[in-house]
């Protein structure tokens, strides 16, 4: 049986899902129209009128929103409420120029509670567990999202946040919570505290992990799976649209159930915009058809995934996304061939011995890119002949290369010496950019 | 018959010799003998030492990569063709030698030794004892 937190919103008919969503996005395209002078000046540019919009038909006549959009109109500008309604505010980390600031009103906290009630509660979690949340509690919404999940579900809700490593693992231990929220990375960083303390996974009671706010493949979760003795779920969401929560896996493991009676979801082209048909990879793009304070139309994630119409046998009608591919921004070309980290680690990941820590170096030598992958060597993999090491290299050579198309070196590097945050891992070193 | 060596994996870069003796004189362990393989990204250090033990804990718990790899001390003697009689020896016995180095036992016995690292480890031992050589003793280099 699959567990569905919302069966009523969750399974409802496609026809009637279909004209929830031309209701809501009729509303929505009136009241920012009405209320925010910058989509009041993006429709008027484009020669949109509120009326122009009568079901979800006519979305694709809508205007893109980009972040800079949200750059532009700092801090508060594209809020659609006045401020006295705002309850709560985050903001995206920003590694390039201003960080982007999102709000919420009451009732979008409501939302955002149902959504990642939704979420959690499609990897079977109930008001019996106990959840640990791991995420940064702060700006970020990871934290407070996975937060309001738990206790809109009713499970007792540890606060854990991120950092100390040991206290996390004690409190795994000892709080025994039954779930957790985190970065896939982080749960790795978690699984091998654990390893280096003889802490073994039989002394934890965790049952579920929801993982996401990184890119991930399929086979670091059957890694993690295996290292921690926990059913995996991937999990997606950006603040600009609500946080985590946005889309999330279900027990049938086959895709990202998207929230569509909240968030209306298109793949487009992302050169000429065009909507593209489904099964085709490209840009994620999502518009918010309940939200108050902060309802974007047509918001482009810069998110790679492709969609997949078919009913899902878990029994819910809401369309899935693909696993994501990682960020457009994240997609690297090196000599013409479009190369995501993800590519890399999904490789990684199906070779045996081999630690799923990788780093991307690229640079350009004699005006050519290059792309060298630094490994991490583990004692599991480690021999002392120097033949077998170097037989080692170049097998991950060869399945990768395999795998883009093009040709790599890989450095077997000592481990930890590849950069590792509590929060998100770098994977991708491009020294290009310092020499344009 | 056998002598516990650790193999230590290193990055090609300044300074990755000083992070395994630092290690070692931080906690007062003695090495015997020492030999690197180097290649152009890469290298493995190879250490006997008089707490094994003791230094493989250490050297791990400083974040290195390290295993312990079992090779074989043969006491050579002052002689021409000494070396050449421990090869022949092995090669009739078709066993394959990994690497080879050198080591001196306690200054001033000038007794030398060629430490082997072979794919039959055992083996090995026993032919080169049973042919007249002298191996080194686990008891020779560390306490078991």
């Amino acid at each position: 049986m699959y567990n569905i937190y919302n069966p009523e919103a969750e399974t409802m008919p496609k026809d009637k899902l279909r004209a929830l969503q031309s209701e809501r996005l009729v509303a929505t395209v009136k009241r920012v129209y009405e209320r925010v002078p910058a989509y009041k000046k993006k429709f008027d540019d484009a020669g949109i009128k509120p009326e122009d919009i009568r079901s979800i038909d006519d979305l694709s006549r809508l205007p893109f929103t980009y972040k800079q959009d949200l750059r532009d109109n700092y801090p508060y500008g594209l809020f659609a409420v006045p401020m006295v309604d705002i309850v709560r505010i985050h903001a995206s980390s920003g590694t390039t120029g201003k960080q982007t600031v999102v709000g919420y009103t009451r009732n979008d906290l409501k939302i955002w509670g149902e959504v990642m009630a939704r979420t959690i509660g499609a990897g079977g979690v109930t008001k019996e567990d106990i959840g640990h949340i791991s995420y940064g509690y702060g700006l970020f919404t990871g934290g407070l999202g996975g937060h309001i999940g738990s206790e809109t579900i009713g499970c007792a809700t540890i606060p854990a946040s991120t950092g100390n490593t040991a206290r996390q693992v004690t409190i795994l231990q000892d709080f025994k919570p039954t779930f957790i929220l985190c970065t896939p990375s982080y749960s790795l960083t978690l699984a091998e505290y654990m390893a280096e303390h003889g802490i073994t996974k039989d002394s934890l009671s965790l049952k579920y992990g929801f993982f996401g706010a990184e890119p991930w493949t399929r086979g670091m979760q059957e890694d993690i799976e295996n290292r921690l003795g926990i059913e995996c779920f991937d999990i997606y969401g950006l603040s600009e649209i609500i946080g985590p929560g946005v889309a999330y896996e279900c027990q049938a493991h086959d895709g990202l159930h998207v929230a569509e009676d909240h968030f209306i979801l298109e793949i487009i082209d992302p050169d000429t915009g065009e909507v593209l048909p489904d099964g085709e990879k490209g840009e994620v793009v999502f518009t918010c058809i309940t939200k108050e304070a902060l309802p974007l139309i047509r918001y482009r994630t810069h998110d790679v995934g492709y969609k997949i119409a078919e009913p899902c046998k878990c029994g819910r009608t809401h369309v899935r996304i693909g696993k994501l591919l990682g960020r457009s921004d994240d997609m690297l070309i090196i000599r013409g061939v479009n190369v995501f980290p993800s590519q890399i680690e999904g490789v990684l990941t199906t070779l045996e011995g081999i630690a799923p820590h990788y780093q991307l170096l690229v640079d350009r030598v004699n005006n050519k890119d290059s792309l060298t992958v630094l490994v991490e060597m583990t004692e599991e993999n480690f021999t002392d002949e120097v033949r077998k090491v170097q037989a080692m290299a170049a097998r991950v050579r060869k399945e990768i290369e395999n795998v883009l198309g093009i040709s790599v070196t890989v450095r077997m590097v000592a481990p930890k010496t590849i950069t590792r945050f509590e929060g998100k891992a770098v994977r991708v070193i491009d020294n290009r950019k310092l020499r344009d | 018959m056998t002598i516990k060596q650790l193999s230590i994996f290193v990055e090609n870069r300044v300074g990755a010799l000083l992070d395994v003796t630092s290690v070692l004189r931080e906690n007062n362990i003695d090495m015997r003998a020492f030999s690197v393989a180097e290649t152009t990204d890469f290298g493995i250090v190879r250490l006997i030492v008089n707490k094994p033990a003791e230094a493989r804990e250490c050297l791990r718990a400083s974040g290195l990569t390290v295993i312990e790899t079992p090779v074989i001390g043969v006491l050579l003697k002052d002689t021409p063709g000494t070396f050449h009689s421990v090869l022949e020896t092995l090669y009739k016995a078709e066993i394959s030698i990994e690497y080879t180095y050198a080591f001196a036992k306690n200054s001033g016995t000038h007794k030398a030794y060629m430490m082997l690292r072979v794919e039959d480890t055992e083996r090995a031992a026993k032919v080169l004892a049973e042919a007249g050589f002298t191996l080194l003793v686990p008891g020779d280099i560390y306490e078991e």
